[in-house]
Protein backbone atom coordinates (compact mmCIF):
# COMPACT_ATOMS: atom_id res chain seq x y z
CA UNK A 1 0.00 0.00 0.00
CA UNK A 2 1.33 3.22 -1.47
CA UNK A 3 2.07 5.76 1.94
CA UNK A 4 -0.73 8.56 0.53
CA UNK A 5 -2.90 5.51 0.44
CA UNK A 6 -2.69 4.81 4.22
CA UNK A 7 -5.59 5.08 6.22
CA UNK A 8 -5.37 5.95 10.19
CA UNK A 9 -8.03 6.16 12.41
CA UNK A 10 -8.55 8.57 15.09
CA UNK A 11 -10.62 7.62 17.71
CA UNK A 12 -12.60 10.44 19.64
CA UNK A 13 -13.24 10.57 23.52
CA UNK A 14 -16.43 8.69 22.79
CA UNK A 15 -14.69 6.04 21.59
CA UNK A 16 -16.02 6.17 17.90
CA UNK A 17 -13.30 6.07 15.27
CA UNK A 18 -12.64 8.58 12.22
CA UNK A 19 -10.99 6.77 9.79
CA UNK A 20 -8.75 9.10 7.39
CA UNK A 21 -5.90 9.39 4.80
CA UNK A 22 -2.24 9.62 6.50
CA UNK A 23 -2.06 13.04 4.90
CA UNK A 24 -5.06 14.35 6.41
CA UNK A 25 -3.71 12.41 9.84
CA UNK A 26 -0.76 14.23 9.61
CA UNK A 27 -2.23 17.79 9.19
CA UNK A 28 -2.73 16.80 13.15
CA UNK A 29 0.84 18.23 14.26
CA UNK A 30 0.67 15.86 16.85
CA UNK A 31 -0.31 12.84 15.44
CA UNK A 32 2.64 13.36 12.52
CA UNK A 33 4.85 13.97 15.83
CA UNK A 34 3.64 10.19 17.05
CA UNK A 35 3.59 8.67 13.32
CA UNK A 36 7.45 10.08 13.48
CA UNK A 37 8.29 9.06 16.52
CA UNK A 38 7.38 5.27 14.98
CA UNK A 39 4.34 4.89 16.51
CA UNK A 40 3.23 2.28 13.96
CA UNK A 41 -0.50 1.74 15.09
CA UNK A 42 -3.07 2.08 12.62
CA UNK A 43 -5.63 3.81 15.37
CA UNK A 44 -4.58 6.84 17.41
CA UNK A 45 -6.59 7.92 20.49
CA UNK A 46 -7.59 11.38 20.66
CA UNK A 47 -8.82 11.41 24.29
CA UNK A 48 -9.37 14.85 24.96
CA UNK A 49 -11.92 15.70 22.00
CA UNK A 50 -15.08 14.49 21.48
CA UNK A 51 -17.16 12.81 18.52
CA UNK A 52 -18.44 16.50 17.13
CA UNK A 53 -15.48 18.36 17.37
CA UNK A 54 -13.00 15.66 15.56
CA UNK A 55 -15.43 15.53 13.14
CA UNK A 56 -14.79 18.77 12.06
CA UNK A 57 -11.20 19.10 12.80
CA UNK A 58 -11.50 16.47 10.12
CA UNK A 59 -13.47 17.94 7.67
CA UNK A 60 -11.03 21.07 8.24
CA UNK A 61 -7.87 19.11 7.83
CA UNK A 62 -9.09 17.13 4.65
CA UNK A 63 -10.03 20.68 2.59
CA UNK A 64 -7.08 22.18 3.32
CA UNK A 65 -5.08 18.92 2.12
CA UNK A 66 -7.67 18.75 -0.87
CA UNK A 67 -6.58 22.37 -2.17
CA UNK A 68 -3.14 21.62 -1.22
CA UNK A 69 -2.90 18.81 -4.28
CA UNK A 70 -4.34 20.38 -6.53
CA UNK A 71 -1.82 22.36 -9.09
CA UNK A 72 -2.47 25.24 -10.55
CA UNK A 73 -5.15 28.27 -10.48
CA UNK A 74 -3.56 28.57 -7.28
CA UNK A 75 -5.68 32.15 -6.86
CA UNK A 76 -8.80 30.68 -7.40
CA UNK A 77 -8.21 28.19 -5.22
CA UNK A 78 -7.12 30.08 -2.33
CA UNK A 79 -10.46 32.24 -2.39
CA UNK A 80 -12.02 29.22 -2.05
CA UNK A 81 -10.27 27.96 0.56
CA UNK A 82 -10.86 31.65 2.23
CA UNK A 83 -14.42 30.68 1.46
CA UNK A 84 -14.39 27.45 3.33
CA UNK A 85 -12.86 29.00 6.42
CA UNK A 86 -15.04 31.96 6.33
CA UNK A 87 -18.50 29.37 6.49
CA UNK A 88 -16.22 26.69 8.32
CA UNK A 89 -15.88 28.89 11.23
CA UNK A 90 -19.49 30.70 11.45
CA UNK A 91 -20.53 28.54 14.33
CA UNK A 92 -21.69 29.61 18.29
CA UNK A 93 -19.04 30.83 20.63
CA UNK A 94 -19.14 27.29 22.92
CA UNK A 95 -18.63 25.75 19.49
CA UNK A 96 -15.50 27.73 18.47
CA UNK A 97 -14.09 27.59 21.85
CA UNK A 98 -14.08 23.72 21.76
CA UNK A 99 -12.82 24.12 17.77
CA UNK A 100 -9.77 26.23 19.43
CA UNK A 101 -9.40 24.02 22.44
CA UNK A 102 -9.21 20.92 20.23
CA UNK A 103 -7.16 22.83 17.42
CA UNK A 104 -4.12 23.52 20.02
CA UNK A 105 -4.60 20.22 21.65
CA UNK A 106 -3.65 18.28 17.97
CA UNK A 107 -1.67 21.40 16.78
CA UNK A 108 -3.19 22.40 14.00
CA UNK A 109 -2.39 25.61 13.69
CA UNK A 110 -4.42 27.04 10.43
CA UNK A 111 -7.39 26.39 12.63
CA UNK A 112 -6.15 27.71 15.85
CA UNK A 113 -5.65 31.30 13.83
CA UNK A 114 -8.68 31.33 12.31
CA UNK A 115 -10.50 30.60 15.03
CA UNK A 116 -8.80 32.70 17.82
CA UNK A 117 -9.07 35.62 14.67
CA UNK A 118 -12.85 35.00 14.95
CA UNK A 119 -12.93 35.31 18.71
CA UNK A 120 -11.16 38.58 18.50
CA UNK A 121 -13.45 39.77 15.89
CA UNK A 122 -16.05 39.33 17.84
CA UNK A 123 -15.59 40.44 21.28
CA UNK A 124 -13.49 43.39 19.67
CA UNK A 125 -16.49 45.90 19.48
CA UNK A 126 -18.28 44.38 23.27
CA UNK A 127 -18.35 45.84 26.49
CA UNK A 128 -15.86 44.52 29.05
CA UNK A 129 -19.17 43.16 30.80
CA UNK A 130 -20.18 41.35 27.60
CA UNK A 131 -16.45 39.91 27.94
CA UNK A 132 -16.44 38.82 31.31
CA UNK A 133 -19.52 36.58 30.53
CA UNK A 134 -18.16 35.06 27.28
CA UNK A 135 -14.86 34.36 28.90
CA UNK A 136 -16.15 33.15 32.46
CA UNK A 137 -14.20 35.63 33.86
CA UNK A 138 -14.92 36.76 37.49
CA UNK A 139 -14.02 40.63 37.47
CA UNK A 140 -11.58 40.81 40.18
CA UNK A 141 -11.18 44.80 40.18
CA UNK A 142 -13.17 46.53 43.72
CA UNK A 143 -15.24 49.05 41.98
CA UNK A 144 -13.11 51.76 42.55
CA UNK A 145 -10.28 50.20 40.75
CA UNK A 146 -12.55 49.48 38.02
CA UNK A 147 -13.87 53.47 38.08
CA UNK A 148 -9.99 54.40 37.73
CA UNK A 149 -8.69 51.90 34.97
CA UNK A 150 -12.25 52.77 33.40
CA UNK A 151 -11.22 56.57 33.72
CA UNK A 152 -7.44 55.76 31.98
CA UNK A 153 -9.33 54.45 29.26
CA UNK A 154 -12.25 56.54 28.91
CA UNK A 155 -11.55 57.86 25.66
CA UNK A 156 -11.66 54.18 24.36
CA UNK A 157 -15.18 53.86 25.07
CA UNK A 158 -17.20 54.25 22.52
CA UNK A 159 -21.46 54.09 21.80
CA UNK B 1 -19.80 29.49 29.51
CA UNK B 2 -16.69 27.82 28.26
CA UNK B 3 -13.19 28.09 30.25
CA UNK B 4 -10.35 29.10 27.96
CA UNK B 5 -6.56 28.86 29.64
CA UNK B 6 -4.80 31.54 29.59
CA UNK B 7 -2.12 30.60 27.26
CA UNK B 8 -5.18 30.17 24.67
CA UNK B 9 -6.81 33.54 25.71
CA UNK B 10 -3.70 35.85 25.03
CA UNK B 11 -3.39 33.87 21.86
CA UNK B 12 -6.67 35.66 21.35
CA UNK B 13 -6.34 39.22 22.59
CA UNK B 14 -3.23 39.43 20.55
CA UNK B 15 -5.37 39.36 17.70
CA UNK B 16 -7.76 42.50 19.16
CA UNK B 17 -6.80 45.63 17.61
CA UNK B 18 -5.43 48.24 20.11
CA UNK B 19 -7.98 50.28 20.63
CA UNK B 20 -10.26 47.84 21.06
CA UNK B 21 -8.34 45.59 23.30
CA UNK B 22 -7.38 49.29 25.60
CA UNK B 23 -11.19 49.29 26.41
CA UNK B 24 -11.23 46.06 27.07
CA UNK B 25 -8.59 46.36 30.12
CA UNK B 26 -11.18 46.78 32.88
CA UNK B 27 -12.60 43.38 32.29
CA UNK B 28 -10.21 41.62 34.89
CA UNK B 29 -6.70 42.60 36.25
CA UNK B 30 -4.88 39.83 34.50
CA UNK B 31 -5.60 41.79 30.79
CA UNK B 32 -5.05 44.75 32.03
CA UNK B 33 -1.66 43.80 32.78
CA UNK B 34 -1.16 42.46 29.52
CA UNK B 35 -0.79 46.61 28.60
CA UNK B 36 2.72 46.25 30.17
CA UNK B 37 3.67 42.84 29.21
CA UNK B 38 6.86 42.93 26.78
CA UNK B 39 5.97 39.43 25.23
CA UNK B 40 2.37 39.64 24.47
CA UNK B 41 3.02 43.21 23.47
CA UNK B 42 5.26 41.99 20.50
CA UNK B 43 3.30 39.14 20.03
CA UNK B 44 0.21 41.77 19.74
CA UNK B 45 2.25 43.85 17.01
CA UNK B 46 2.65 41.25 14.79
CA UNK B 47 -0.72 39.67 14.88
CA UNK B 48 -3.19 42.27 15.88
CA UNK B 49 -4.98 44.43 12.63
CA UNK B 50 -3.24 47.38 12.83
CA UNK B 51 -5.76 50.06 13.52
CA UNK B 52 -3.15 52.73 14.23
CA UNK B 53 -2.32 53.06 10.12
CA UNK B 54 -2.84 56.65 9.59
CA UNK B 55 -2.09 58.16 6.48
CA UNK B 56 -1.83 61.78 6.92
CA UNK B 57 -2.35 64.84 4.14
CA UNK B 58 -1.41 68.28 5.64
CA UNK B 59 -2.19 71.67 4.35
CA UNK B 60 -1.91 74.87 6.56
CA UNK B 61 -1.60 72.38 9.97
CA UNK B 62 -4.90 71.17 9.19
CA UNK B 63 -4.27 67.23 9.10
CA UNK B 64 -6.45 64.72 6.77
CA UNK B 65 -6.74 61.58 7.66
CA UNK B 66 -7.15 57.95 6.32
CA UNK B 67 -8.04 55.14 9.03
CA UNK B 68 -7.70 51.99 7.83
CA UNK B 69 -10.64 50.89 10.72
CA UNK B 70 -12.80 53.59 9.54
CA UNK B 71 -13.91 54.20 6.20
CA UNK B 72 -14.43 57.70 7.17
CA UNK B 73 -11.74 60.54 6.80
CA UNK B 74 -11.27 63.13 9.51
CA UNK B 75 -9.81 66.70 9.23
CA UNK B 76 -8.33 67.70 12.37
CA UNK B 77 -6.74 70.39 13.64
CA UNK B 78 -4.00 69.24 16.23
CA UNK B 79 -3.60 72.62 17.98
CA UNK B 80 -7.55 73.75 18.30
CA UNK B 81 -8.48 70.75 18.81
CA UNK B 82 -11.59 70.82 16.56
CA UNK B 83 -12.03 67.51 14.05
CA UNK B 84 -14.68 66.90 11.41
CA UNK B 85 -15.27 63.07 9.84
CA UNK B 86 -16.19 63.25 6.21
CA UNK B 87 -17.68 59.95 4.53
CA UNK B 88 -15.69 59.45 1.80
CA UNK B 89 -17.40 58.05 -1.29
CA UNK B 90 -14.89 55.22 -1.74
CA UNK B 91 -12.68 53.81 0.48
CA UNK B 92 -10.09 53.19 -2.02
CA UNK B 93 -9.13 56.62 -2.72
CA UNK B 94 -6.07 58.94 -1.75
CA UNK B 95 -6.96 61.90 -0.97
CA UNK B 96 -5.27 65.94 -0.80
CA UNK B 97 -6.31 68.81 1.06
CA UNK B 98 -6.03 72.61 -0.45
CA UNK B 99 -7.14 75.84 0.73
CA UNK B 100 -8.93 78.32 -1.68
CA UNK B 101 -10.18 82.20 -0.74
CA UNK B 102 -14.14 82.55 -0.42
CA UNK B 103 -14.34 85.23 -3.68
CA UNK B 104 -16.46 86.93 -1.48
CA UNK B 105 -15.15 87.65 1.61
CA UNK B 106 -11.65 86.84 1.39
CA UNK B 107 -11.62 83.94 3.91
CA UNK B 108 -9.64 80.68 3.49
CA UNK B 109 -11.81 77.41 3.13
CA UNK B 110 -10.71 74.25 2.36
CA UNK B 111 -11.65 71.61 0.04
CA UNK B 112 -10.57 67.95 -0.29
CA UNK B 113 -9.69 66.65 -3.51
CA UNK B 114 -10.16 62.79 -3.89
CA UNK B 115 -8.33 61.66 -6.58
CA UNK B 116 -8.02 58.87 -8.71
CA UNK B 117 -11.24 59.63 -9.73
CA UNK B 118 -10.98 63.32 -9.37
CA UNK B 119 -13.65 63.95 -6.75
CA UNK B 120 -13.81 67.46 -5.25
CA UNK B 121 -15.45 67.80 -1.91
CA UNK B 122 -16.25 71.38 -0.49
CA UNK B 123 -17.38 71.92 3.40
CA UNK B 124 -20.16 73.61 3.03
CA UNK B 125 -22.55 71.28 0.60
CA UNK B 126 -21.00 68.20 2.53
CA UNK B 127 -21.46 66.54 -0.76
CA UNK B 128 -18.84 65.36 -3.36
CA UNK B 129 -18.84 66.73 -6.48
CA UNK B 130 -17.35 65.23 -9.69
CA UNK B 131 -14.27 67.16 -11.47
CA UNK B 132 -15.43 67.58 -15.25
CA UNK B 133 -11.48 66.26 -15.74
CA UNK B 134 -9.66 64.01 -17.99
CA UNK B 135 -5.78 63.52 -16.95
CA UNK B 136 -3.39 63.52 -19.39
CA UNK B 137 -0.87 62.69 -16.86
CA UNK B 138 -0.20 59.66 -14.20
CA UNK B 139 0.44 60.56 -10.51
CA UNK B 140 3.84 58.96 -9.56
CA UNK B 141 5.16 58.88 -5.86
CA UNK B 142 1.60 59.81 -4.00
CA UNK B 143 2.51 58.81 -0.95
CA UNK B 144 4.62 62.20 -1.50
CA UNK B 145 2.45 65.02 -2.70
CA UNK B 146 2.12 68.48 -0.72
CA UNK B 147 -0.21 71.53 -0.30
CA UNK B 148 0.35 75.16 0.08
CA UNK B 149 -0.64 78.47 -1.10
CA UNK B 150 -4.26 76.72 -2.25
CA UNK B 151 -2.27 73.66 -4.80
CA UNK B 152 -1.18 70.14 -3.80
CA UNK B 153 1.43 69.15 -5.93
CA UNK B 154 2.61 65.87 -7.07
CA UNK B 155 5.26 63.99 -9.27
CA UNK B 156 3.47 63.19 -12.59
CA UNK B 157 4.47 61.85 -16.26
CA UNK B 158 2.41 62.20 -19.33
CA UNK B 159 0.46 59.69 -20.21
CA UNK B 160 0.96 59.55 -23.73
CA UNK B 161 4.05 60.73 -24.58
CA UNK B 162 6.92 59.05 -22.75
CA UNK B 163 9.87 61.63 -24.17
CA UNK B 164 8.16 64.07 -21.72
CA UNK B 165 9.47 62.40 -18.61
CA UNK B 166 8.99 63.75 -15.11
CA UNK B 167 7.27 66.58 -13.77
CA UNK B 168 4.97 68.00 -11.63
CA UNK B 169 1.51 68.35 -11.28
CA UNK B 170 -0.53 70.51 -9.51
CA UNK B 171 -3.66 71.48 -8.90
CA UNK B 172 -5.54 74.67 -7.87
CA UNK B 173 -8.24 74.24 -5.93
CA UNK B 174 -9.50 77.99 -6.60
CA UNK B 175 -10.00 77.02 -10.23
CA UNK B 176 -10.29 73.46 -9.83
CA UNK B 177 -7.54 72.81 -12.69
CA UNK B 178 -4.48 71.00 -12.91
CA UNK B 179 -1.20 72.44 -14.68
CA UNK B 180 2.15 71.12 -15.06
CA UNK B 181 5.56 72.25 -13.66
CA UNK B 182 8.96 71.40 -14.50
CA UNK B 183 11.70 69.54 -12.59
CA UNK B 184 15.36 71.16 -12.59
CA UNK B 185 16.01 68.91 -15.55
CA UNK B 186 14.50 66.47 -17.44
CA UNK B 187 14.67 62.96 -16.10
CA UNK B 188 13.22 60.24 -17.48
CA UNK B 189 10.12 58.31 -15.93
CA UNK B 190 12.04 55.67 -13.36
CA UNK B 191 15.02 57.45 -12.92
CA UNK B 192 15.20 57.84 -9.65
CA UNK B 193 15.38 55.12 -6.77
CA UNK B 194 13.69 57.82 -4.28
CA UNK B 195 11.97 61.19 -4.70
CA UNK B 196 10.55 63.40 -1.97
CA UNK B 197 8.31 66.79 -2.08
CA UNK B 198 8.65 68.97 0.64
CA UNK B 199 7.52 72.73 1.37
CA UNK B 200 9.94 75.62 2.87
CA UNK B 201 8.48 78.62 4.32
CA UNK B 202 5.20 77.54 3.30
CA UNK B 203 6.44 79.46 -0.28
CA UNK B 204 9.20 77.63 -1.95
CA UNK B 205 8.83 74.07 -3.15
CA UNK B 206 11.60 71.62 -2.69
CA UNK B 207 12.28 68.21 -4.26
CA UNK B 208 14.87 65.51 -3.40
CA UNK B 209 16.13 63.26 -6.12
CA UNK B 210 18.14 60.15 -5.92
CA UNK B 211 19.21 58.84 -9.29
CA UNK B 212 19.49 54.67 -9.01
CA UNK B 213 22.47 53.61 -8.57
CA UNK B 214 23.86 56.55 -6.54
CA UNK B 215 24.10 57.36 -3.05
CA UNK B 216 23.38 60.78 -3.34
CA UNK B 217 19.99 62.88 -2.76
CA UNK B 218 19.91 66.39 -4.51
CA UNK B 219 17.89 68.56 -2.48
CA UNK B 220 16.30 71.09 -5.02
CA UNK B 221 14.57 74.06 -3.82
CA UNK B 222 12.72 76.94 -6.15
CA UNK B 223 12.56 80.39 -5.79
CA UNK B 224 8.97 81.49 -3.98
CA UNK B 225 5.72 80.77 -5.63
CA UNK B 226 3.46 83.06 -6.15
CA UNK B 227 2.44 82.67 -9.34
CA UNK B 228 3.79 85.98 -11.20
CA UNK B 229 7.05 84.70 -11.88
CA UNK B 230 8.16 81.74 -13.64
CA UNK B 231 9.19 79.06 -11.48
CA UNK B 232 13.36 77.80 -11.44
CA UNK B 233 15.66 75.72 -9.41
CA UNK B 234 18.38 75.82 -7.47
CA UNK B 235 20.37 73.14 -6.20
CA UNK B 236 20.34 73.85 -2.38
CA UNK B 237 22.42 70.28 -0.99
CA UNK B 238 23.22 66.68 -1.99
CA UNK B 239 22.90 64.18 0.68
CA UNK B 240 25.57 61.24 0.84
CA UNK B 241 23.70 59.15 3.84
CA UNK B 242 23.64 56.67 4.43
CA UNK B 243 26.86 55.15 3.06
CA UNK B 244 25.64 51.96 1.80
CA UNK B 245 23.89 50.37 -0.75
CA UNK B 246 20.39 49.85 -0.32
CA UNK B 247 17.87 47.75 -1.70
CA UNK B 248 14.97 50.12 -0.76
CA UNK B 249 14.71 53.93 0.49
CA UNK B 250 11.76 56.03 1.04
CA UNK B 251 12.61 59.56 2.64
CA UNK B 252 10.81 62.51 3.38
CA UNK B 253 13.08 65.75 4.31
CA UNK B 254 12.52 69.36 5.95
CA UNK B 255 14.07 71.93 4.70
CA UNK B 256 15.66 74.86 6.77
CA UNK B 257 17.06 77.72 4.25
CA UNK B 258 18.61 79.89 6.71
CA UNK B 259 20.36 77.25 8.91
CA UNK B 260 21.50 75.62 5.33
CA UNK B 261 20.34 71.99 6.98
CA UNK B 262 18.08 69.23 5.39
CA UNK B 263 16.01 67.16 8.09
CA UNK B 264 15.31 63.57 7.04
CA UNK B 265 13.59 61.09 7.78
CA UNK B 266 14.16 57.87 5.82
CA UNK B 267 12.94 54.31 5.75
CA UNK B 268 15.77 51.98 4.08
CA UNK B 269 16.29 47.92 4.17
CA UNK B 270 19.82 47.41 3.08
CA UNK B 271 18.85 43.76 1.60
CA UNK B 272 15.83 41.34 1.24
CA UNK B 273 16.68 40.15 4.38
CA UNK B 274 17.25 43.02 6.77
CA UNK B 275 13.95 44.69 8.50
CA UNK B 276 13.03 48.15 7.72
CA UNK B 277 14.79 50.94 9.52
CA UNK B 278 14.01 53.96 10.00
CA UNK B 279 16.81 56.80 9.71
CA UNK B 280 16.69 60.44 11.06
CA UNK B 281 19.23 62.83 10.85
CA UNK B 282 20.67 65.96 9.60
CA UNK B 283 22.03 66.66 6.91
CA UNK B 284 24.27 70.17 6.16
CA UNK B 285 26.65 71.47 3.79
CA UNK B 286 29.70 69.16 3.03
CA UNK B 287 28.22 65.76 3.27
CA UNK B 288 28.53 67.02 7.42
CA UNK B 289 25.45 64.29 8.12
CA UNK B 290 23.87 63.79 12.12
CA UNK B 291 22.30 60.79 13.03
CA UNK B 292 19.48 61.54 15.42
CA UNK B 293 18.97 58.84 17.80
CA UNK B 294 15.48 57.48 18.23
CA UNK B 295 16.43 54.12 20.50
CA UNK B 296 13.99 51.88 19.36
CA UNK B 297 11.08 54.36 18.89
CA UNK B 298 10.19 53.72 14.92
CA UNK B 299 7.64 55.17 12.65
CA UNK B 300 6.34 51.97 11.72
CA UNK B 301 3.83 52.01 8.63
CA UNK B 302 3.43 55.82 9.36
CA UNK B 303 5.09 58.68 7.98
CA UNK B 304 6.22 61.80 10.47
CA UNK B 305 5.11 64.80 9.38
CA UNK B 306 7.93 67.38 8.86
CA UNK B 307 6.70 70.55 7.80
CA UNK B 308 3.65 71.02 10.15
CA UNK B 309 2.98 74.28 11.85
CA UNK B 310 0.13 74.87 14.62
CA UNK B 311 -2.13 77.47 12.98
CA UNK B 312 -5.39 78.06 14.06
CA UNK B 313 -7.04 76.80 10.59
CA UNK B 314 -11.15 76.94 11.32
CA UNK B 315 -12.86 73.69 10.19
CA UNK B 316 -16.35 74.12 9.53
CA UNK B 317 -18.90 72.39 11.47
CA UNK B 318 -20.67 69.58 9.31
CA UNK B 319 -23.81 68.32 9.74
CA UNK B 320 -26.30 71.00 9.11
CA UNK B 321 -29.35 69.74 10.17
CA UNK B 322 -28.33 66.11 11.52
CA UNK B 323 -25.81 68.15 13.94
CA UNK B 324 -27.32 67.09 16.95
CA UNK B 325 -28.18 63.62 16.45
CA UNK B 326 -24.24 62.95 15.33
CA UNK B 327 -22.99 65.28 17.77
CA UNK B 328 -22.33 62.11 20.84
CA UNK B 329 -21.07 60.15 18.05
CA UNK B 330 -18.19 62.47 16.36
CA UNK B 331 -16.87 63.27 20.47
CA UNK B 332 -16.91 59.40 20.91
CA UNK B 333 -14.43 59.17 17.47
CA UNK B 334 -12.24 62.30 18.41
CA UNK B 335 -11.35 60.72 21.79
CA UNK B 336 -10.14 57.42 19.92
CA UNK B 337 -7.91 59.09 17.59
CA UNK B 338 -6.50 62.20 18.96
CA UNK B 339 -4.50 60.01 21.67
CA UNK B 340 -2.61 58.44 19.27
CA UNK B 341 -1.60 61.51 17.29
CA UNK B 342 0.16 62.98 20.24
CA UNK B 343 2.66 60.41 19.25
CA UNK B 344 3.51 62.21 16.16
CA UNK B 345 3.65 65.90 17.64
CA UNK B 346 5.97 64.39 20.07
CA UNK B 347 8.12 63.74 17.28
CA UNK B 348 7.99 66.84 15.85
CA UNK B 349 8.92 68.74 18.96
CA UNK B 350 11.39 66.35 19.51
CA UNK B 351 13.31 67.52 16.09
CA UNK B 352 12.78 70.89 16.65
CA UNK B 353 14.40 70.72 19.93
CA UNK B 354 17.42 68.87 18.19
CA UNK B 355 17.73 71.25 15.44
Amino acid sequence: MSESNKKISLISSEGEAFEVSEAVAREFEIVAHMLEDGCSGSSIPITTVDSNILGKVIEYCTKHVEVGNVEGNSEKAEKDLEEFDKRFIAVEMNTLFSLILAANYLNVKGLLNIGCQKVADTIKDMKPEEVRSIFNIENDYTPAEEEVVRKENEWAFQP
Amino acid sequence: MSYLPGDLLEEILCRVPAVSLKRLRSSCKRWNRLFNDKQFSTKHLDKAAKQSKYLVFHCDGLLLCTISSDTRIVLWNPFTGKTRWIQPRSTKHSYALGSYKEPRCGTSSYKILSYRTYNDHEFDSNTWRILDFTSDFELLYIGTSVSFKGKTYWFASDREDEQLGMFLVSFDYTTERFGRLSLPCKYPVGFFHDVALSVVGEEKLSVLLQPRNTRGKEIWVTNKIDGTKEVSWRKFLTVNYPERDYWITFTCFWVDEEKKVALCCEKCMFDRNTKIKDLVYIAGEDNEVKLIDFGAVTFGSCWPVLDYFPSLAYIQPGGGLKKRKRKSQVEAKEKEVAPTFNLCVYFLDLIFAVL
